[in-house]
C-alpha cells in the first residue's frame, strides 16, 4: 500500500476532500489477508475445482 | 383460429380447453397443470390456433418429421388476461377499459401437438402464480397477438420433450431464453440448437434423452456465449454454498441446480426473504440466513415453483437437495463469490475507520452488479448521500461489474437499509489484499484507487443527510405483485 502523493493522472487529483490515511489503520485488515484469508480462499478455490470436476459426471435425465 | 374462454368457476378451463382442443394438445393435462397453481386473478384465455412455434418446428424439423407417427405442424397459444379484458370474435379485437392491454396481459403457453408432454414455449407472470415467492428474476418478452403488441415480464418454462430432450436441457434453454431477452449480447438459442450443443458432435435420434451429464449443461453455456462457473457442494451443510448460490440470485443470474439424487435439474430463479416478525437466532447473519424460500422453474411443474430451505419429503425437494449449480456468468467477473464470502467478515477489521454494525449483530449481503447500474441507483437516491461521496461515486472508475458488500444491523434489515456498504472490484484477484473500490458508512469512507499497482488509498469525512441508513440495494428481481 503506497500512501505517496498522486500523480497528474491519479483519480484522487480530481476528487477534493481525501486525506491520506494512517497505515495503522489498515494493518489489521492486512495482516489477515495476507496471513489468513487469502491463503484460505487459494484452499477454498481448489476445493470447489476438485469438486466440481468429481461432479462433472453426474447424470440428470428426470 | 381465435376463441375465448371466460373463466367464472374452477371446472372452466378443464371443460374450455377439453372441448376446444384435440387430444394431441392433451388438453385434460394442461387443465391439470394449471389447475389450483395459476390464481384465480386470471379471468380470459384467448386461444390461438395455428401459431407457429419457432422452438417446436425446430424440433419438428430434427426429429418428428422423421417419424412415421404423423405430426401437425402448428402449436395453439394459450393468453391469460384478467378480468377487464374482453374478445370481440367478429372483428378479432381485444378491449379492456383503459385500452392498456398490456397492463391486464399474464403471459402465454405454448402447446404442442406431440400427444405427451404438450406445453412447450411459455412466459407466464409470477403475478399470477399461487404461492410465488416475492422477488423473481425477469425480463420483458414481447409478444405479437392480433396486430397488438402486448409485454409480460416473466421467466420462460416449457416441458421437457422426454423423448428427445429432457430436465436438463429444458433448464438450458429458459436460462438462455431469458438471457437472449434480456440482453443483447446473447442470441436466441432453440430447443434442438441445445441438444446439439450438449455433445461435441451431434448425436442425433434419441441419444438426448438418455439425459445429460453436468459437464454437458457447461458445454451448453460456455457454447452460447457465456462463462460458467460450476459450483458443487463440499459437504451437506455448505453454509458458503447456499450464501453464494443466493449470492448469485440476488445478482440476477438464475442458476442451474443440479440434485444428484433425483438426477434432476431445475433453475433457481427467485426468493422471498422471511417476513421482520420472525424471531430469529442470536449472532452474525447473512442474507441467506433471511431467506424463507427460492423460486424454481422446473418443467415438472408450473413456473415459479416455491421450495422451503430444509425438510421436504419426496416427490418434493428443498433446498438442501441441491447439490451443485452453474451460474453463467459475464466474461469479467474474476473475484470469485468463495472469496467475497472470506473477504467480507474481515472488511470488520477496518473498523477503526469505517463503522461497522456490531459484528455478532449484523446481516451481510453481497452480489453482483455493473458499476453503472450502481451509479444509477445511488443517483436515484441522492439525498441520501454527502455530495463528496457522490463525487467519488460518480468518479471512480469501476471496471463493468463490482460486487457490492451490505452490512446492516437487524433493524436496518427490517426497514430495508444498510449501515455500510463496501463496492470490490469483480475483476480483482483473489490474491490481492484490497480488491476494493470504496467501502462507506454514514460517517466515512475510505476510497482506493485502482490505477496504481498496488492500490493507493484516501479518507474521507462524511456530513450525511439526517437518516439511519443507506437504502438496501435491490435491483436485479422483479418484486411479485400477486394477483388474487
Amino acid at each position: 500500500m503506497s500512501n505517496g502523493s498522486a500523480d497528474p493522472e491519479s483519480v484522487f487529483d480530481a476528487i477534493k476532500g481525501l486525506k491520506e490515511v494512517d497505515p495503522s489503520t489498515l494493518a489489521d485488515f492486512q495482516k489477515a489477508m495476507t496471513e489468513e484469508v487469502i491463503p484460505e480462499i487459494a484452499k477454498i478455490v481448489e476445493t470447489r475445482r476438485l469438486k466440481a470436476v468429481e461432479n462433472r459426471a453426474r447424470k440428470l435425465k428426470c | 383460429m381465435y376463441s375465448w374462454l371466460q373463466l367464472n368457476a374452477p371446472g372452466d378451463l378443464l371443460a374450455g380447453l377439453t372441448a376446444q382442443l384435440s387430444p394431441d394438445y392433451s388438453p385434460r393435462y394442461v387443465a391439470n397443470r394449471l389447475d389450483g397453481v395459476m390464481s384465480s386473478g386470471v379471468k380470459g384465455v384467448l386461444i390461438e390456433r395455428n401459431y407457429i412455434d419457432k422452438d417446436y418446428r425446430s424440433t419438428y424439423y430434427n426429429y418428428y418429421s422423421k417419424k412415421g407417427q404423423r405430426y401437425k405442424l402448428d402449436c395453439v397459444r394459450l393468453h391469460f388476461f384478467d378480468q377487464t379484458v374482453t374478445f370481440d370474435p367478429t372483428a378479432f379485437r381485444l378491449r379492456s377499459p383503459d385500452g392498456r392491454l398490456t397492463d391486464h396481459y399474464f403471459g402465454y403457453m405454448v402447446l404442442r401437438p406431440t400427444g405427451i408432454a404438450t406445453i412447450g414455449r411459455s412466459v407466464v407472470s409470477p403475478d399470477v402464480r399461487s404461492g410465488a415467492c416475492k422477488y423473481i428474476i425477469t425480463a420483458r418478452h414481447k409478444v405479437h397477438l392480433l396486430g397488438y403488441k402486448l409485454e409480460v415480464e416473466g421467466f420462460p418454462s416449457m416441458d421437457q420433450h422426454v423423448d428427445i430432450s429432457v430436465c436438463a436441457h429444458a433448464a438450458c434453454w429458459s436460462i438462455l431464453r431469458h438471457y437472449s431477452e434480456r440482453y443483447s449480447v446473447y442470441r436466441e438459442l432453440l430447443t434442438h440448437d441445445i441438444t446439439t450443443m450438449a455433445q461435441e458432435f451431434d448425436p442425433g435420434g434419441l441419444v438426448p434423452s438418455f439425459g445429460l451429464d453436468i459437464t454437458h449443461a457447461e458445454r451448453v453455456f460456455q457454447a452460447a456465449g457465456t462463462f460458467p462457473v460450476h459450483v458443487a457442494k463440499s459437504m451437506p451443510d455448505d453454509a458458503p454454498f447456499y450464501r453464494q448460490l443466493v449470492a448469485y440470485i440476488d445478482s440476477g443470474f438464475p442458476l442451474f441446480a443440479a440434485m444428484d439424487k433425483r438426477q434432476h435439474a431445475v433453475v433457481l430463479a427467485g426468493y422471498s426473504w422471511a417476513s421482520p416478525s420472525v424471531t430469529r437466532p442470536p449472532g452474525a447473519r447473512y442474507s441467506l440466513d433471511e431467506i424463507e424460500a427460492l423460486a424454481v422453474v422446473d418443467d415438472n411443474y408450473l413456473p415459479y415453483l416455491s421450495i422451503g430451505r430444509s425438510g421436504a419429503t419426496p416427490p418434493s425437494y428443498a433446498a438442501d437437495d441441491i447439490d451443485a449449480f452453474i451460474v453463467p456468468l459475464p466474461e469479467k467477473i474474476y473475484y470469485p463469490a468463495d472469496a467475497v464470502d472470506k473477504l467480507s467478515p474481515t472488511l470488520y477489521k477496518l473498523k477503526s475507520a469505517i463503522g461497522f454494525p456490531k459484528e455478532n449483530e449484523s446481516v451481510i449481503r453481497y452480489f453482483v452488479t455493473t458499476g453503472s447500474a450502481f451509479r444509477k441507483f445511488v443517483r436515484d437516491r441522492e439525498s441520501e448521500y454527502d455530495p463528496k461521496l457522490l463525487e467519488v461515486i460518480m468518479s471512480l472508475p469501476f471496471a463493468q461489474f463490482v460486487w457490492v458488500i451490505e452490512f446492516a444491523t437487524v433493524s436496518d434489515w427490517d426497514a430495508s437499509t444498510v449501515s455500510t456498504r463496501a463496492v470490490v472490484d469483480a475483476t480483482a484477484s483473489y490474491r490481492e489484499t484490497f480488491p476494493l473500490w470504496l467501502i462507506y458508512d454514514r460517517n466515512s469512507a475510505l476510497v482506493f484507487d485502482r490505477s496504481r499497482v498496488p492500490s493507493d488509498v484516501r479518507s474521507l469525512g462524511l456530513t450525511t443527510p439526517g437518516h439511519t441508513g443507506y437504502s438496501r440495494m435491490i435491483q436485479n428481481l422483479r418484486p411479485t405483485q400477486a394477483k388474487p
